[in-house]
C-alpha cells in the first residue's frame, strides 16, 4: 500500500506540471519559492497565484553546471538551483512567472543576488532577520511580507484581502493538521508509515494543491490507522539537519537498507514545518509574520538558536522514543556544522548516540556513508 | 625586549613600567626569546617601520593584547569580547568613559596581527585549537577569523569573558560561533544586527528600515550592558564618543585621500588594514588619544612623502586594485605583489556606497545617533552583489588601475560568493585584466609563496602588454 502511495505521488507530481502549464496558459500565475520555511504560501495563494516549491536536489549535474557562477564552497543545494537555471531543464523552474527567494543564510542571499544580477527571472527577495525574537526583527519581517503582498498583487491583479488571507491560512492549517496526524502514527511502536513515504508526501506538498494533498494524507491515515504492522523495523531514529529537498534521498535509503527506522525528521528546508499552526484569531498578516518567524523552532543560522533547537529535538526524542540521531548536513553549511558539535556533545551527555554525516549530491561517497550508517545502526542494535 | 618594544613604538620613558608587563603577558602567551628575535626581523621586513606612526599603530595592538592577557589581574572585573561588531567601539568607549572596571577587546584581531606571520608567526596552533573543537578544517571552510576567537579561549590564553557581542551585518557565521561559545561558557551574548537582504541604493524604504532594525538592536545591547555594568549611557554619551574620535576619523580620511590621489606608492599596502581597521581598538577609551597620535604621525609622514618625489615603487609598475582589505593576519601577500613589481593602488577597505567614498558620511548628523553608528552597513562588503560591483568599478576608475586582483576570502560566503561575477564584470565592463585568488584572509596556511609568485608574475606580464 505504502509503495503505491509513493508511486501515486510521483505520477501526481508529474501530472501536476502539465496541469500548471494549462493553468498558466489560461492566465493563472505560477509563483515559485525556495523552501526553508520562511515564504508563506498562504500569501501566494491569496493573490490567486499557484505556489510551487522549487528545490530539486540530489543530482550532481546542476551542481557542476553552476561552477562558472558561484564558488565551490557554497552548499550543493544553492549551487544546484543556480545550475538548474543554467541548464534550463527543470520543468517547474520553466513554469514560474516569479520567484520568491528568502534571504536567510549567506548561501541563499548569494543565490538571490546572482539571480537578480543576471536577471534570470522576476524575483522578490524576502528578507529574513537573523534574530527571530524581539520586535524589531518581527516588524521588519512583517514589512517584508507586506512588500511581498504588493508585488504579488501587481503580478496577478488580485487584491489580497484579509478574508482571502484567512481562507488561505485555514487551508494550510488543514494540511499541517493532516501531517501532524500522520506524524503521530509514527510515534507508535510499530509505525505504519516509513520515512520515504513521509518524505515523498512532504515533498509533494511543494507542488500539489494543498486541499488535494490534505485529502491524500487523511486517506492514508484512515487506511493505516488500524494496522498493527510496522512499515519498517529497527532502531528508531531522528533525522536532523539543514536540507533534505526532493531527490536528496541518499541518507534515508542508506538508513533503511541498514535496518534503521527514521520515525521523525527535524529538517528545515524541504521538509515542512507542520508542528505549529498559524493563528487564525488575529490580524492575518501579523499571524503569518509571527507564525513563520517567531513561533516556530528557529533554523540554525538564527541568533541564539542552538538551545531552542536542542530543546525541540529533545522533545521529539522523547515523543518518538528515539534511540539515536542522524545529523545530515550538506558540505559548506557552516552554521549547521558548528551546531552539530555542541548538539552531539549535549546528546551524548544524555546517553543518546549521534552520527554526523556530511555529503554532497551524487553517489561518489556512497560506500563511505554506507559503512558509517551500517556501523551506527549495528551499534544501536547492540544497545 | 626593549628593541622589540621600540619597533612597536614604545617610548624609552615607559619601558620600566611596560617591560615587566609585556614579559609576563608573553610568558602566559607562550612567546619565547627566540620568537622575539624572529618578530623583530619580520616586523622590519613587512611593515614601513621608518614611519613612527606605523610603529605606534602596531604597538597599539600589542598593548591591547598585553592589557587583555593581564586584565583580570589588573582589576578589570567586566570583560567583553566583540567580533564582527563594527560600530560597537563607540558604544564600548561610551561605557568605558563611565567605569574603569570594563575592558573590551576584539581578541581575534589582536591575535591575527601579533600572532600572524608579520610578527610572531604563531597563529597556526591557535587555528588548530579551534579546529579541534568545532570549527574543523576541510570542505566546510569555516572562517578563520572566528577561529582566532575560539582558539585563544580554548587554549586558555585569554580570560573567559563576562559578555560576548556580535553583529550580523555581514554574516551569520560570527553570531553562530558566539552562540556556541555562549552555550559552552554560559556567558551572556548580545547581538546587534539586521537582515542580510540588501535593496538598491541607500534611501529606499526597505534600506532605511534595515538600518533602523540594526539601530534598535544596538539600543537593546546598550540596555544589556547597563545591566551588566551598573552605569547608564545616554544618546549624548554616544554623540560625545563620535566627537571624541573625530581626529581619528579625519586622519584616516586624509590618509586615504593621500594614498588614493597620489600616482606614487607612498606606503606599502601591507600596512593598510593595521591602520584603517584600527577603530576597533578605540573601544577602550584610553586608546583614543594614542590612536589619534599614531594616525597623526602617519598622516604627517605621508604628507611629507607626497610633497617630495618619494616612491616605494618603480614609476612604470602597473597599478592593481585588490579585493577585500589587506590581511590583518598576513602581510606577505601584499608584500609579494609589490616584490613582483606591481603597485597595490588600494585594497577594498572603507569603500562606501554609492561611489566608493572612503569615509561614511552618515556617522554624524543622523536623527537617531544609533543609525549613524550603523553606517558600516554602507560599506561595499555588506552591499549586495550588483552594488558591491558598482562601488568596485567606481573605485577602479578613480584610482586609474591597470588590473584587479580578485582576492576572495573563502571563509566568508557573503564576500566569496561575488568573486566570479566581479571578475567577469571587470573584464567585460572596464576592459581590465583580473585574476581570482581564493584565499583565507586569516589563515597563514593559505599562503603558498611559489604558487602565488608564479601567478603574480604571469599577471604582471599580462598587465604590461
Amino acid at each position: 500500500m505504502v509503495t503505491n502511495v509513493e508511486k501515486m505521488l510521483q505520477d501526481r507530481v508529474e501530472q501536476r506540471a502539465r496541469e500548471l502549464a494549462e493553468l498558466k496558459a489560461a492566465g493563472r500565475k505560477v509563483v515559485g519559492y525556495l523552501p526553508g520555511s520562511y515564504v508563506p504560501e498562504e500569501i501566494i495563494c491569496a493573490a490567486g497565484a499557484i505556489p510551487v516549491g522549487l528545490g530539486p536536489a540530489g543530482d550532481p549535474v546542476p551542481v557542476e553546471a553552476s561552477s562558472a557562477l558561484i564558488p565551490r564552497v557554497f552548499c550543493p543545494f544553492v549551487r544546484a538551483q543556480l545550475g538548474e537555471t543554467v541548464l534550463a531543464r527543470d520543468i517547474f523552474y520553466g513554469l514560474v512567472d516569479m520567484i520568491v527567494t528568502p534571504v536567510a543564510c549567506q548561501h541563499l542571499k548569494k543565490l538571490a543576488e546572482i539571480w537578480e544580477y543576471r536577471s534570470d527571472f522576476p524575483m522578490i527577495k524576502l528578507g529574513v532577520p537573523l534574530a527571530n525574537t524581539g520586535e524589531p526583527g518581527l516588524q521588519y519581517y512583517r514589512d517584508q511580507l507586506a512588500k511581498l503582498i504588493e508585488r504579488l498583487e501587481a503580478l496577478t491583479g488580485y487584491e489580497i484581502t484579509e478574508a482571502r488571507l484567512c481562507s488561505a491560512i485555514d487551508t494550510y492549517n488543514n494540511l499541517r493538521r493532516a501531517f501532524r496526524r500522520l506524524a503521530a502514527l509514527r510515534q507508535r511502536e510499530c509505525p505504519p508509515v516509513d520515512c520515504m513515504t513521509f518524505l515523498r508526501l512532504q515533498h509533494a506538498s511543494l507542488y500539489l494543491d494543498p486541499v488535494e494533498l490534505t485529502q491524500i494524507v487523511h486517506r492514508l491515515c484512515d487506511e493505516v490507522e488500524s494496522t498493527a504492522k510496522a512499515a519498517t523495523q529497527g532502531p528508531r531514529l531522528l533525522l536532523m539537519g539543514p536540507n533534505l529537498c526532493p531527490g536528496d534521498y541518499k541518507i534515508p535509503v542508506l538508513v533503511e537498507n541498514a535496518g534503521g527506522m527514521i520515525v521523525a525528521e527535524f529538517i528545515d528546508e524541504g521538509v515542512r514545518n507542520f508542528w505549529k499552526e498559524i493563528r487564525a484569531d488575529t490580524d492575518p498578516l501579523a499571524a503569518l509574520a509571527s507564525g513563520y518567524l517567531r513561533d516556530r523552532v528557529p533554523c540554525a543560522f538564527m541568533v541564539e538558536s542552538a538551545r531552542a533547537r536542542l530543546q525541540f529535538a529533545l522533545g521529539l526524542i522523547q515523543d518518538f522514543s528515539i534511540s539515536g540521531v542522524i545529523w545530515y548536513e550538506l558540505v559548506g553549511c557552516e552554521t549547521y556544522d558548528s551546531e552539530s558539535f555542541w548538539f552531539s556533545e549535549e546528546l551524548r551527555n544524555r546517553g543518546i548516540p549521534v552520527l554526523i554525516l556530511e555529503s554532497e549530491f551524487g553517489d561518489s561517497d556512497w560506500a563511505t556513508l554506507k559503512t558509517r550508517v551500517d556501523a551506527f545502526i549495528e551499534i544501536l542494535r547492540g544497545v | 625586549m626593549r628593541e622589540l618594544l621600540n619597533l612597536f613604538g614604545y617610548e624609552d620613558w615607559e619601558m620600566e613600567e611596560q617591560v615587566p608587563r609585556v614579559e609576563e603577558a608573553f610568558r602566559r602567551l607562550g612567546i619565547t626569546a627566540q620568537d622575539v628575535e624572529s618578530a623583530k626581523r619580520r616586523l622590519s621586513h613587512y611593515y614601513n617601520l621608518e614611519i613612527v606612526g606605523v610603529r605606534k599603530m602596531l604597538g597599539l595592538y600589542l598593548r591591547d593584547l598585553v592589557d587583555l592577557t593581564l586584565a583580570r589581574d589588573e582589576g578589570k572585573t567586566k570583560i567583553i569580547y566583540a567580533i564582527m561588531a563594527e560600530g560597537f567601539d563607540l558604544i564600548a568607549s561610551a561605557f568605558g568613559s563611565k567605569t574603569k572596571e570594563l575592558f573590551v577587546s576584539w581578541p581575534e584581531s589582536l591575535f591575527e596581527v601579533i600572532f600572524g606571520p608579520g610578527c610572531f608567526d604563531k597563529l597556526i596552533p591557535i587555528l588548530e585549537a579551534a579546529e579541534n573543537k568545532w570549527l574543523k578544517a576541510g570542505k566546510v571552510c569555516h572562517c578563520a577569523n572566528v577561529k582566532c576567537l575560539v582558539g585563544p579561549l580554548e587554549l586558555g590564553l585569554i580570560p573567559e569573558p563576562d559578555m560576548l557581542v556580535v553583529s550580523g551585518f555581514l554574516c551569520e557565521t560570527a553570531p553562530k560561533t558566539v552562540d556556541i561559545l555562549h552555550e559552552i561558557f554560559r556567558v551572556p551574548m548580545s547581538f546587534f544586527g539586521t537582515c542580510l537582504d540588501r535593496e538598491a541604493g541607500e534611501d529606499t524604504e526597505t534600506e532605511i528600515k534595515r538600518v533602523r532594525v540594526a539601530a534598535q538592536h544596538m539600543r537593546a545591547l546598550v540596555k544589556e550592558m547597563e545591566g551588566l555594568l551598573g552605569v547608564t549611557v545616554t544618546d549624548q554619551d554616544v554623540v560625545e564618543q563620535i566627537q571624541a574620535k573625530r581626529v581619528l576619523r579625519d586622519n584616516l580620511q586624509r590618509i586615504h585621500e593621500i594614498l588614493d590621489t597620489s600616482d606614487r606608492r607612498l606606503l606599502s599596502a601591507a600596512n593598510e588594514s593595521i591602520i584603517f581597521l584600527s577603530a576597533r581598538l578605540a573601544a577602550n577609551v584610553g586608546n583614543v588619544p594614542r590612536l589619534a597620535e599614531a594616525t597623526s604621525l602617519i598622516r604627517e609622514d605621508l604628507e611629507k612623502r607626497l610633497s617630495s618625489d618619494f616612491n616605494l615603487a618603480d614609476p612604470n609598475s602597473p597599478r592593481v586594485f585588490v579585493l577585500v582589505p589587506a590581511s590583518f593576519t598576513d602581510p606577505r601577500l601584499e608584500h609579494l605583489l609589490e616584490e613582483c613589481g606591481m603597485v597595490v593602488a588600494s585594497t577594498e577597505i572603507d569603500c562606501f556606497w554609492p561611489d566608493g567614498q572612503r569615509v561614511p558620511l552618515r556617522l554624524e548628523g543622523t536623527e537617531d545617533v544609533y543609525e549613524g553608528v550603523c553606517s558600516y552597513l554602507y560599506d561595499s562588503k555588506t552591499r549586495k552583489l550588483s552594488e558591491r560591483l558598482h562601488i568596485i568599478k567606481e573605485v577602479c576608475k578613480r584610482l586609474n588601475v591597470d588590473g584587479v586582483v580578485c582576492r576572495s576570502h573563502v571563509g566568508c560566503r557573503t564576500i566569496h560568493g561575488d568573486v566570479l561575477m566581479i571578475k567577469e564584470a571587470i573584464t567585460r565592463d572596464l576592459g581590465l585584466p583580473a585574476i581570482v585568488l581564493e584565499y583565507e584572509s586569516f589563515d597563514p596556511r593559505y599562503y603558498d609563496h611559489q604558487a602565488l609568485q608564479g601567478k603574480f608574475e604571469t599577471f604582471k606580464q599580462v598587465l604590461m602588454q
